[in-house]
């Protein structure tokens, strides 16, 4: 809408969440209660819109059919077939029997805003059963930008420039140069990591300015994500990089003296004990709990997020009991409760992960101490490379930047994120040719350049 | 508002007998019924929710208390299972709230863990097949801060399954009950929207034509909504001495919202049905799992980890008890506001309605399905008993069976038939 209309309008419609992201297809599922938004939406928008500015011509009756055409192909990301425009020129015809000329130009903007051409992301085939070229730049855009394809997308389709994948890979180029490529980035990384669930953590009455500082936490990890997909270009940098995004709010809270206002800075992080995403106060944020840090939910979060790996859910009928919070450390009362052989199993996994991060408290600030006593920040990684043994976050990042098993996984997000289904058997090739490209010089932005000149990314419907 | 009658109804009226088929308008009681599902998340403390039995009678627990004022109207059934929850996939939380209401197996995928959605209705969406025939809305479902959209945020589904998201913002009730003030205004607004709506059917129709069977069946549920979107247009809720429109609720924000969004859900939903706006109505606090701190009852830690208490943490017992408690309180509220609408001589709102306020585990450490605390409110136009009824491990599909019997609804099984012999015993009159 705002790329069409050149307004901003809010879908107050939270996209459901399937697999972890919100671009997941088959997790939206069609409600009276968001077709009734829709509408509201369409209709502020069309209120709000500058008609001179969005219609080709000055309105009138005349020019009805070039703004519906124009406008339709723009909304469409396509142009209109003879029958769609005949539709909406009959449509047109109906409304202008009772309102003036730029109220009937605005309610067909209504219609458009809610036709299913414009609203869902119908792909077509051309002979020989792939994506034909206006659905490739649709499926281009929505993977590179989480946009609709601009005028120059759209062009290049309709010359035909999309057949070969050199012309694509020119195309897709272009587009992550975009803000929209930066925003989409960093909308992959909140999502992947976890922070988009900061906006509904809870942390007390008195949460020391934390509901203030959950934007600025959600930009930091959003700019870190954009800075290591499209400028660094390293997937190491995202785990052993030394260097952030700050607002003043947000270096206060790290302690960056010096640093006030709004904007968004980057910044050395060499006198402090941070490294990479991992310390991040939003990441370590999502992943605590109100009442205090929780290392089973920061393991968790490594070994579901950033290794890929499947976790069983607790058993049933086990008391998940922990001991009062006032006294002694997270990881004293964590070990006493993992002394139950009925626990032990799974928390043996995710625990010692998380209290190496245990100088980081549930805000995501550094702390030496708990309760007065000194936080024992050794952790392990069980049974992945050995056991890897680490004392602090730092080795941690350095690790997990060297990883395998980080690179194969975050292929396996970016493709869940991209294509918005999960990984199937026919996708093996293109999984395997992104990892292939993090492995060799973890380069984030030709392992997405990868997936979408593959064979597999002009292929219609759910899975190749 | 009234209900359409046939003119075959008026014929019998007048004592013609013309041997016409079963009408649905005929078959409901001359004052219509409400039903109205409530929920709260994260199991109970038992021993602080279930209500005694005395000599002379029975008396309310420290969680129901609040209830005390309509206890002649209510009846609490103890040790009521959710039993169908025994199947199918689905963690305790995922399959608590998923077989709250439509007591079946979730269906199985890949979406959250091993499953997707539910695979049925929810018991209120059946019942609207037969109230909501004749309102403006079919049914209306509101949320309190139901931010999230997955398995654990959603508890209402259609016949087939798709998730129905409450309404969270008391505006957007507003607007979908009222509209707008001026009357000339509305109509105009009402008479575009329409031809918008119209417009946006050819298309769904149009592309229907030339996409995938598969394709198609996600357009014409689409257009479904669409459609429903439109007869809410059509309809415009009257004013009377029980309906009057009330000014325009603000948007609270802060750490207090919870409370106020709760209050103004709430009255809404009375009013809605003090209008006869819709006649099936459900409210979902928060959701299954919910991290929420209760502050406003004195609570510090979020819900669900205290929920996590052990049996002998009598810090967490007490803490549970005052936010269920407090969520009795909210309940009050609601029957307070239908006890207070006449619907008839004699006979109030309440008297009329069928209202159950249900949770997703019977207790938060073990993630137990059993001892559900289940509450029934209001006389079901007299159809529904009340007091303590004892079961010994009832199961809930027959509980929600019977509900939507004493609501009207002619079914005769609900959910996977495995779990339900026929409406609870001891439920209907």
């Amino acid at each position: 809408m705002r790329q069409a209309l050149g307004v901003d309008v809010t879908l107050d419609v939270p996209d459901d969440e399937g697999l972890g992201f919100s671009t997941v297809a088959e997790a939206q599922a069609p409600s009276v209660s968001t077709s009734e938004k829709l509408m509201q939406a369409a209709e502020r928008a069309s209120s709000a819109m500058v008609l001179a500015t969005v219609s080709p011509c000055a309105p009138s009756d005349a020019c009805a059919p070039a703004f519906i055409s124009t406008l339709g192909r723009r909304l469409f990301r396509r142009a209109l077939t003879p029958d769609e425009q005949g539709r909406l020129v009959a449509a047109y015809q109906r409304v202008r029997a009772d309102n003036d000329v730029e109220a009937s130009f605005r309610l067909l903007t209504e219609v458009l805003l809610q036709a299913p051409a414009f609203l869902f992301r119908v792909e077509t085939a051309s002979e020989g059963g792939r994506l034909d070229d206006a659905s490739l730049a649709t499926r281009l855009a929505f993977a590179l930008t989480g946009e609709a394809p601009d005028e120059q997308l759209l062009g290049a389709a309709e010359r035909g420039a999309l057949q070969t994948s050199a012309g694509v890979r020119e195309e897709a180029l272009r587009l992550l140069s975009t803000p929209a490529a930066r925003r989409q980035a960093g909308r992959f990384h909140v999502e992947w990591l976890g922070v988009a669930g900061l906006q509904h953590v809870h942390r007390g009455a008195d949460d020391g300015g934390f509901d203030a500082l959950r934007p600025s936490m959600e930009r930091e990890v959003a700019e870190l994500g954009a800075f290591v997909t499209l400028d660094d270009r390293k997937l190491s940098s995202l785990f052993a990089w030394k260097t952030t995004f700050v607002d003043g709010p947000l270096a206060a809270h790290y302690g960056l003296a010096g640093i006030d206002g709004p904007d968004v800075r980057q910044v050395r992080l060499d006198q402090l004990q941070r490294l990479g995403v991992l310390t991040s106060p939003g990441v370590l944020a999502a992943w605590a709990k109100s009442t205090g840090t929780s290392p089973t939910l920061r393991g968790r979060f490594v070994r579901q997020r950033l290794l890929c790996e499947t976790l069983p859910t607790p058993p049933p009928n086990v008391s998940m009991t922990l001991p009062p919070v006032t006294a002694g450390t997270t990881r004293q009362r964590f070990t006493q409760h993992v002394a139950d052989p009925a626990c032990s199993g799974c928390h043996l996994l995710l625990d010692p992960i998380g209290f190496g991060l245990e100088r980081y408290d549930e805000t995501g600030a550094f702390r030496l101490l708990e309760n007065g006593r000194p936080i024992d920040a050794h952790g392990e990684v069980t049974q992945l490379d050995g056991g890897f043994r680490f004392e602090g976050a730092e080795p941690l990042g350095e690790w997990l930047a060297r990883s395998p098993e980080v690179r194969a996984c975050v292929a396996r997000q970016w493709f869940r994120f991209v294509m918005g289904r999960l990984e199937a058997d026919g996708d093996r090739c293109a999984l395997e040719a992104m990892s292939r490209v993090l492995e060799d010089s973890g380069d984030v932005r030709e392992a997405l350049l990868t997936l979408v000149t593959s064979d597999g990314f002009r292929q219609p419907g759910g899975s190749p | 508002m009234t209900a359409r009658l046939s003119r075959r109804a008026v014929l019998r009226a007048a004592g013609v007998s013309l041997g016409v088929p079963w009408l649905e308008a005929l078959a409901q009681p001359a004052a219509p019924r409400r039903f109205v599902t409530v929920f709260s998340p994260n199991g109970t403390v038992f021993d602080q929710w279930a209500p005694t039995r005395t000599a002379t009678g029975w008396t309310l627990s420290p969680i129901l208390a609040p209830l005390a004022p309509w206890q002649s109207k209510l009846l609490v059934p103890v040790n009521v299972d959710l039993k169908s929850a025994a199947t199918g996939p689905g963690d305790g939380h995922q399959r608590g709230i998923g077989h709250l209401w439509t007591a079946r197996a979730l269906r199985p995928g890949r979406l959250f863990g091993n499953v997707d959605w539910a695979s049925g209705p929810s018991i209120d969406q059946v019942v609207a097949e037969t109230l909501g025939a004749t309102t403006t809305l079919r049914s209306l479902e509101l949320g309190v801060q139901v931010l999230e959209a997955t398995i654990l945020s959603r508890m209402v589904y259609s016949r087939d399954g798709t998730p129905l998201a409450p309404e969270n913002d008391p505006a957007a009730v507003f607007d979908r009950l009222f509209g707008a003030a001026d009357p000339l205004l509305a109509a105009k607004r009402r008479a575009n929207r329409k031809s918008v709506l119209d417009a946006v059917q050819d298309e769904l129709r149009g592309l229907s034509a030339t996409v995938s069977a598969a394709d198609r069946r996600v357009l014409e549920a689409h257009a479904t909504t669409v459609r429903e979107v439109e007869r809410r247009i059509e309809a415009v809720t009257m004013p009377s001495p029980t309906c009057q429109r009330p000014p325009e609720p603000a948007r609270p924000t802060g750490p207090e919202a919870f409370v106020t969004l709760g209050a103004l859900q709430t009255d809404l939903l009375a009013l809605a049905l003090a209008c006869d706006a819709t006649r099936v109505a459900s409210l979902q606090w928060s959701r299954s799992a919910s991290p929420l701190v209760h502050h406003w009852a004195g609570v510090t830690i979020e819900h669900h980890e205290l929920s996590h208490h052990t049996d002998d943490d009598a810090s967490a017992c007490a803490d549970i008890t005052a936010i269920h408690r407090w969520y009795a309180e909210q309940l009050a509220r609601l029957l307070g506001a239908l006890e207070r609408t006449p619907a008839g001589p004699g006979v109030t709102l309440l008297d009329q309605s069928v209202v159950i306020w249900g949770n997703e585990l019977g207790q938060g450490n073990t993630h137990s399905h059993r001892s559900v605390p289940f509450v029934v409110a209001g006389g079901g136009g007299g159809t529904l008993r009340s007091g303590l009824l004892e079961t010994s491990g009832g199961s809930h599909a027959e509980l929600l069976l019977a509900c939507a019997q004493a609501a009207g609804a002619p079914l005769t099984s609900f959910g996977d038939p495995a779990f339900c012999q026929g409406p609870l015993p001891g439920v209907l009159r």
